[in-house]
């Protein structure tokens, strides 16, 4: 298989899959590392997901778990990290289905999480727009969306993490773009517009 | 497929580096030859440097790792449940359901064996006409449906016969079977015509 400028800057493989069997081994310093390395790009690709901070801390601690309690499960015809990102993307998704039903029955509860989101932490102007343009999409297109554009990876290896065919990545990317391409200039406008009225 | 669709599909890919060979290739050769994709090109690699580049959320690796460590030994623990049911969720659905039927029956049927109230001899109890659970000794008599109460009393009467119990609605009934020339007595009972059938019950000594 040809590799390609990514896969080049990409760290080896054998680095993770060694540390991955440390872990089967129950090595408590080799899953220390292991969660270091992947804690911040988990979090941001179940940040992008979920949309909710606090939602995302706990998805991402239940990930490593399973990678904890699971590792032997890994059968090794996959990238580490094209493993991990696939339980990564299936827990958030089963979490976003046991809110959607639970909204049904407590309206207030999203209003009052994304209130506190918004206030959790500064967004500025360009993470704001972002932010609410991906808001459009459905969490399948975000996950697409998120891995090939952050995380770097193909639409074959994307496939694998989310478990679906090659032309599903595809069109999801198309109707993402889509969606993005008709949303992102009216919101930037628009964030400019408000900033220029608080200056 | 055409070429510009076929590129369309692929621009987010080729943005991230990830196309190879051939396909980087075509992906290329369509840029230098068609405007609409030179566009949209230059709005996606706008967008994924804005994704890319966007600021992250100060993370705390240190405190999320201290919070999940209590988990990693709790876990440690209780890796037989949890292995079970991981490779239950691993076997095949239909296997699933067989397991599952499989644990049901042996749940009722420890259920059966093993409840406070169960009572074997309540079983053993039930009697039906060809049961042999009345004492040893006894005699099964079945009076023929016509016979009345009259003619029934005073058969058991003229033979010496006690009742054990009542005569049923069916005219079954149960006597107690001892004393000498007991088989005479059985042929001559079953020569009587208010009788249907007079059977001792389990292994009678003379």
């Amino acid at each position: 298989m040809e590799l390609t400028d990514r896969d080049r800057r990409r760290p080896p493989d054998e680095h993770e899959r060694r540390l991955l069997d440390r872990v089967v081994e129950r090595d408590r310093l080799a899953f220390e590392q292991l969660f270091y390395a992947y804690h911040p790009r988990l979090q941001r690709f179940v940040t992008r997901m979920v949309k909710h901070a606090w939602l995302a801390d706990e998805i991402v601690n239940d990930v490593m778990l399973a990678i904890w309690k699971g590792a032997k499960s890994f059968a090794g015809n996959s990238r580490v990290s094209t493993w991990i990102f696939g339980i990564a993307y299936r827990v958030s998704l089963k979490r976003l289905r046991r809110r959607r039903l639970r909204a049904i029955f407590v309206h207030n509860d999203i209003a009052i999480e994304q209130a506190s989101h918004d206030g959790g932490y500064d967004l500025d102007e360009q993470r704001e727009w972002l932010q609410r343009g991906f808001d459009q999409l459905s969490a399948r297109q975000r996950a697409v969306v998120e891995l090939s554009y952050y995380s770097g990876y193909g639409y074959a290896e994307i496939g694998k993490i989310l478990g679906c065919p090659e032309n599903t990545v595809k069109t999801r990317m198309f109707h993402a773009r889509r969606i993005l391409k008709r949303v992102l200039p009216t919101l930037e406008h628009e964030t400019i517009q408000r900033g220029r009225q608080t200056k | 497929m055409s070429h510009h669709q076929w590129t369309q599909e692929h621009l987010a890919w080729y943005i991230n580096d990830t196309l190879v060979g051939e396909e980087h290739a075509r992906v290329h050769q369509h840029l230098n030859e068609c405007v609409l994709c030179r566009q949209e090109y230059a709005q996606l690699k706008c967008l994924s440097q804005h994704v890319s580049l966007e600021a992250a959320r100060p993370l705390n690796s240190a405190a999320a790792f201290a919070e999940l460590q209590p988990h990693l030994d709790q876990s440690s623990s209780a890796g037989t449940v949890s292995g079970f049911f991981s490779t239950f969720r691993q076997t095949p659905v239909t296997m699933r359901y067989v397991m599952a039927a499989q644990g049901a029956a042996l749940i009722l049927l420890a259920s059966v064996l093993f409840l406070p109230d169960f009572d074997s001899n309540a079983v053993s109890g039930y009697t039906t006409l060809s049961s042999a659970s009345s004492n040893h000794g006894d005699l099964r008599l079945v009076f023929d449906t016509q016979a009345t109460q009259e003619q029934r009393e005073l058969l058991l009467q003229s033979y010496g016969l006690e009742l054990v119990g009542t005569v049923s609605s069916r005219g079954i009934a149960t006597v107690k079977w001892s004393g000498k020339k007991r088989q005479e007595k059985l042929e001559s009972l079953r020569a009587q015509s208010a009788i249907v059938l007079a059977e001792p019950v389990g292994d009678v000594a003379e």
